[in-house]
């Protein structure tokens, strides 16, 4: 009870802070005010397990997950939002306790634990096609070189799958696909995908399964939506895989905007004298367009981008490796930098104003209408939710979080 | 008749019913000599010509003493018998009790001898047996061959060793371990809670735990039985010893576990269609639980002759194949994933006593394992809970796995002692263990395969024990550890591989003490600064790119404290009455933790965690004139997070200060045992016992955020044996969480309902 008047003591006040809430209709004062039809979800853990909260505003104030207050979830999966209608926590870990859990807003806004699906593999990639989650593994051996793919209907929580694919010969290049980026496009499927080797070499090099000699390729597989690969679209030269690679997992890099074209990030992962930068597809060809290029390494003076934020109007916010002209999968280097860029004026600028002692940045929500990004943060105090307004390029820190970490934070909307 | 070089006295002891007592205690008052009867009830003690007062004792008999004056090349033969005082005699009342000797030579250390002949009738294996250890508490997975994980004072895992007769079990595979050795191998279970006995040369931090099959001494017996038992449960032993009368000895022993373990369970139903939890909860029985494992081993030798008292050649070989029903949590089922493993391991030990001179004992023991182990999951059906199956074109029903192991491990146990003006005792000892493991992994190769782990430990320890008088005891030790890992491995999962090797060294330390305020009542103190070395797992990473390795890792050490007191109460002639309590502080520091990066997906072991413990341990057992016996045991622990700041953080952790989830911390077991003597013949005997297990309800995650939590639980158990011929002919009937209650020792993870056994056992316990 103490936690509500808190919270709805910090929506007054935020509305006096932000004067362009325009209309208090849907917001009434009082202990027993339905709750707005939107929330946010806070992913917060213990260090060992997670527990869910929800919040109508994280402008600022405080919350905490102990006393009762929130829905526990075992073990630290890894947290996706399925538009504002589910949030899903797959599994990233084998061995961790847990089958896949969702959770939605029920018709009171209530945050509400829905039948679990079976599905305890380590998801490596995901993305939305149309209203489903299209979640994916590869396999790292040459020897049985194949990607399984799930589809997820998070309304009806329908689940079908394994769909399995071949990986030795969706390019002619003597190695094998591995899959990094999952996009709906219309009717199309882009799947942006790396070439490795997948131990063919027996390690005579080195032992890296994810060892390649195509890193300067950007590869996108365009598949239907039964998984039948149509074709491969390529490019060589200009930058490298598409982006966001962490250890076996990636997300993000292909990105559509309203106006229907295609913009492909690239990290320029594991290789050195590649520039990380963005590509674009021609939408009536869904081929790469040999005359745009935004090598982001040279705007940035030598930094590679990690993830990519579609914010709306052309604007990315762009996850930065911390350190110049690095780009691995490893933890070990971090990406404790933010840049706001326009694919389409071409401008970088990098974003002020973010804390020096990172110690782990969470999954990021993004706030369309309010130009924004919000960032799960955490320093050498508690977890804070900062935003980055994509207008000033400035970071502000928000609503903090009484637990030992925040792995993600997102939208959900009463369906 | 007399041989003019050894001045001795010999003899037998015997029961007031002419039975051969083994293993009494016989020593000469004011004097440190001291001997056991073997198993025959036979003795002989070496002593110096003069006079003394003989004194024998045995638990739950009165002492017994004599005097007499022996005179230079003098051979005495007395025979004693004891008379038994309050209805307590070895065969009968399972004894928490330490006998006279254990206290002696034991006496200052914080430990539990647990002896298990009285459960030789039940078909419990060693891991079920440890469960009615005041201060134990064991928990298992499922039925038979199940997982167990061993806690002794909140300690768990990598915290407590193992051993066998004295030979650590840490690199033994799958095929040979306590949970499916059945109780009957062991004569006794020793449970060393803090402070650990340099003999045993291990980084136990957090306790040690010894299975002693043999006391050594001339052999001669059979044990033989079978079980059946509910879930389709066969246990068959066989267990034999010759000794001839020169000193050759010949052992066997074999025995086979088998169950379906097709017990219900209460489960959600997958649609296997869409993958959807129905919600749908039904009770059904468990379909892919199969465990069966044999074990056969001889061991041939010399015992009691002039060149050994004992010098023994064996072998064990053990087979297991294990089926796999559902991971760390009940939502899955899987229908065709399964373990086998298979281990040798040839033994070799030597024990003298007055090697070259007098009071220096000498001993060796050593072993090789060679095993071999697998772990496969390639199936491409998917199960649910009903048993029902679809098939998928994507292999692995849960992590897709070929996995080969192979390991090598060897271990040398050295032990050397002198013992100086029957005061004082020093003692050299050193453990050397190396173990070699090579994997393979058909499903996806991996780089650290390439080449072997290798891991080489050396404790080498000093001890040196003060008795100036019966009443105390004083022992000061120093432990020096020495630990090499090598490993081809990526630490951080960067790629780059590379042959890295850590050695680790510690010096560690500690104080015992023991104190007999009167005969009945002792008091126990002990101190021991432990380290246990990181594994090679811990330092180098698992070889996948979410577990990583941290080669920094320091030793985590603990500064373990012990205050015990032991209280024996002759209420009256036929009342007797036996209490102990005991209590713990242990300062962990450095506690290795695998620090969760959940931003990252990465677990990566850190020298984090610092955690504090204070546990109290009652227990208690009164007899009543061999009727009727009630023992008693309960723990608490108050296991505390106690740090207090992460690192890189100014602000004080969500979780300072909370109990360590995921662990009991309030749990107890009682017995009640009725005896019928004589029921149709004479000799005839007629027990039944009840037990009661209860463990308190407690977090499965930090407590200050609410959470989930595993309820308070009781188990109640039955058993009735009858034993005629003399002993030599024993059925009994057990009956096992009689009121079919879900019991759980860890989340979700249900075990057995009620269930049934009978045992048949013949025993001869003296031949030739």
């Amino acid at each position: 009870m103490i936690y509500r008047k808190t919270l709805n003591l910090s929506v007054i006040l935020s509305l006096f802070l932000f004067a362009s809430c325009s209309s208090d209709d849907d917001f009434e004062d009082g202990e027993n005010s339905p709750k707005a039809d939107e929330q946010y979800v806070i992913m917060t853990t213990d260090s060992e397990n997670s527990y869910l909260l929800t919040a109508e505003d994280i402008s600022e104030g405080s919350l905490s997950p102990s006393g009762n207050n929130s829905t526990q979830v075992i073990g630290t999966p890894s947290w996706y939002f399925a538009k504002d209608i589910a949030a899903y926590g797959f599994i990233y870990r084998q061995g961790d306790p847990g089958t896949t859990q969702s959770f939605a807003l029920d018709e009171n806004a209530n945050l509400e634990a829905r039948n679990e699906i079976n599905l305890t593999v380590s998801i490596q990639s995901k993305g939305m096609v149309d209203d489903e989650i299209y979640v994916e593994f590869s396999s790292r051996n040459y020897e049985e070189p194949i990607a399984t793919f799930y589809k997820i209907n998070p309304i009806t929580q329908a689940v079908e799958g394994p769909i399995v694919i071949d990986t030795d010969d969706m390019v002619e290049n003597g190695e094998y696909a591995y899959i990094t980026a999952i996009t709906g496009y219309n009717d199309k499927v882009l799947v942006g995908f790396r070439t490795i080797k997948a131990g063919s070499d027996g390690g005579e090099e080195t032992d890296d399964l994810f060892d390649s000699d195509f890193n300067d390729h950007t590869y996108i597989g365009v598949f239907n939506k039964d998984l039948e690969l149509e074709k491969v679209i390529e490019d060589q030269g200009r930058t490298g895989i598409v982006a966001g690679q962490l250890r076996a997992t990636a997300e993000t890099g292909i990105e559509p905007v309203e106006n229907g074209d295609i913009y492909v990030f690239s990290s320029a992962l594991d290789a050195e004298d590649v520039p990380s930068g963005i590509l674009k597809i021609n939408p009536d060809n869904l081929e790469f367009e040999e005359d745009y290029f935004f090598n982001i390494s040279e705007a940035s003076g030598g930094y590679k981008l990690y993830r990519s934020y579609y914010v709306g109007n052309h604007n990315f916010v762009l996850r930065m490796f911390t350190e110049p002209n690095v780009s691995t999968a490893t933890p070990d280097d971090t990406r404790n930098k933010f840049a706001v860029v326009n694919v389409e004026n071409q401008t970088f600028s990098w974003v002020e104003d973010v804390p020096q002692d990172i110690l782990s940045i969470g999954e990021p929500h993004v706030e369309k209408a309010e130009n924004k990004v919000t960032f799960p943060i955490e320093t050498g105090g508690y977890p804070t939710l900062y935003h980055i307004d994509v207008n000033t390029a400035k970071i502000t820190p928000g609503m903090e979080i009484k637990a030992e970490e925040v792995t993600a934070i997102g939208k959900l909307s009463v369906q | 008749m007399y041989s003019q070089h050894e001045t001795k006295i010999f003899g037998k002891v015997l029961s007031e019913e002419e039975e051969e007592i083994s293993d009494a205690y016989l020593y000469l008052k004011d004097k440190s000599t001291y001997t056991l009867t073997d198993f025959n009830g036979n003795y002989e003690l070496k002593v110096k010509p003069g006079n003394y007062e003989v004194v024998v004792s045995f638990m739950g008999y009165d002492e017994v003493s004599k005097s007499i004056s022996i005179a230079k090349g003098e051979q005495k033969e007395i025979i004693f018998t004891l008379n038994s005082i309050s209805g307590n005699t070895l065969d009968d009342v399972y004894l928490n009790v330490k006998s006279k000797l254990t206290q002696v030579q034991e006496s200052s250390f914080n430990v539990v001898a647990f002896n298990t002949e009285s459960l030789h009738n039940s078909s419990l294996d060693i891991s079920e047996t440890l469960d009615k250890v005041s201060g134990v508490k064991v928990r298992r997975t499922g039925g038979t061959g199940s997982d167990y994980n061993v806690m002794l004072n909140g300690f768990t895992g990598k915290h407590v060793k193992f051993f066998i007769d004295g030979v650590p079990m840490e690199g033994f595979n799958a095929a040979f371990q306590l949970n499916n050795i059945p109780v009957n191998l062991a004569k006794r279970i020793e449970v060393y809670k803090g402070v650990v006995p340099i003999s045993f040369g291990a980084d136990a931090l957090g306790g040690a735990i010894n299975i002693v099959t043999s006391d050594g001494g001339k052999q001669n017996f059979i044990d033989a039985s079978y079980s059946y038992g509910s879930f389709n449960t066969h246990k068959t032993y066989l267990n034999a010893a010759y000794t001839a009368k020169s000193g050759f000895t010949a052992r066997l022993t074999a025995y086979q576990n088998y169950s379906d373990n097709n017990y219900k369970v209460d489960a959600d139903i997958v649609d296997l269609e869409n993958h959807q939890f129905t919600g749908d909860i039904r009770r059904v029985r468990r379909f892919h639980d199969r465990y069966k494992n044999y074990t056969f081993g001889g061991k041939i030798g010399f015992v009691n002759t002039k060149f050994a008292d004992e010098l023994l050649m064996g072998f064990t070989f053990s087979d297991v194949y294990d089926e796999i029903q559902n991971p760390a949590y009940m939502k899955i089922a899987f229908g065709e994933k399964y373990t086998t493993a298979q281990s040798f391991i040839p033994d070799l030990s030597y024990r003298k006593r007055n090697l070259f001179i007098d009071n220096l004992d000498f001993s060796i023991t050593a072993n090789y394992s060679l095993g071999n182990a697998k772990n496969i999951d390639d199936s491409y059906k998917r199960y649910n809970w009903l048993g029902e199956y679809i098939l998928t074109d994507s292999p692995g029903e849960f992590n897709y796995s070929k996995n080969y192991f192979k390991d090598h491990n060897g271990s040398i146990n050295t032990n050397l002692t002198y013992l100086l003006k029957e005061k004082h005792r020093f003692t050299l000892n050193n453990v050397l263990n190396s173990f070699w493991r090579k994997n393979k992994d058909d499903a996806e190769p991996k780089a650290e395969d390439k080449y072997p782990t290798e891991t080489l430990k050396d404790i080498f320890a000093f001890a040196y024990q003060f008795t100036p008088n019966d009443k105390l005891s004083l022992t000061g030790f120093s432990k020096y550890y020495y630990n090499r890992v090598k490993r081809y491995a990526d630490p951080n999962s960067t790629g780059e591989y590379q042959h890295l090797t850590k050695t680790t060294t510690d010096l560690g330390y500690g104080l015992a003490t023991s104190y007999f305020i009167f005969d009945n009542l002792q008091l126990k103190t002990s101190y021991e600064k432990a380290f246990r070395v990181p594994s090679g797992r811990e330092l180098f990473g698992s070889g996948n790119d979410f577990d990583l390795g941290n080669p920094d890792l320091k030793s985590e050490s603990s500064d373990n404290f012990n205050f015990g007191i032991t209280y024996s109460w002759k209420i009256a002639k036929k009342h007797h009455l036996n209490l102990d309590g005991s209590f713990i502080y242990r300062d962990i520091k450095d506690f290795i933790r695998m620090i969760p990066d959940p931003s990252n997906g990465v677990l990566k072991p850190g020298n984090e965690a610092k955690v504090e413990n204070r546990g109290l341990d009652f227990g208690a057992n009164y007899n009543y004139n061999q009727l009727f016996s009630v023992e008693a045991n309960l723990t608490y622990q108050d296991m505390r997070n106690k740090l207090k700041y992460r690192s890189g953080k100014e602000v004080v952790s969500t979780i300072y200060n909370d109990r360590i989830p995921n662990l009991p911390f309030l749990y107890g077991n009682t017995n009640l045992s009725f005896y019928f003597k004589n029921v149709f013949e004479e000799k005839d005997n007629l027990t039944v016992g009840y037990d009661l297990q209860y463990i308190h309800k407690f977090d499965y995650s930090y407590e200050s955020y609410g959470g989930v939590k595993i309820p308070t639980q009781i188990a109640h158990d039955i058993a009735v044996n009858y034993s005629f011929g003399k002993g030599k002919y024993n059925i009994s009937i057990a009956a096992r969480n009689l009121l079919d209650k879900n019991l759980y020792d860890n989340f979700s993870l249900q075990k057995p309902g009620r269930n049934f056994s009978v045992k048949f056992r013949y025993f001869l316990n003296q031949f030739n």
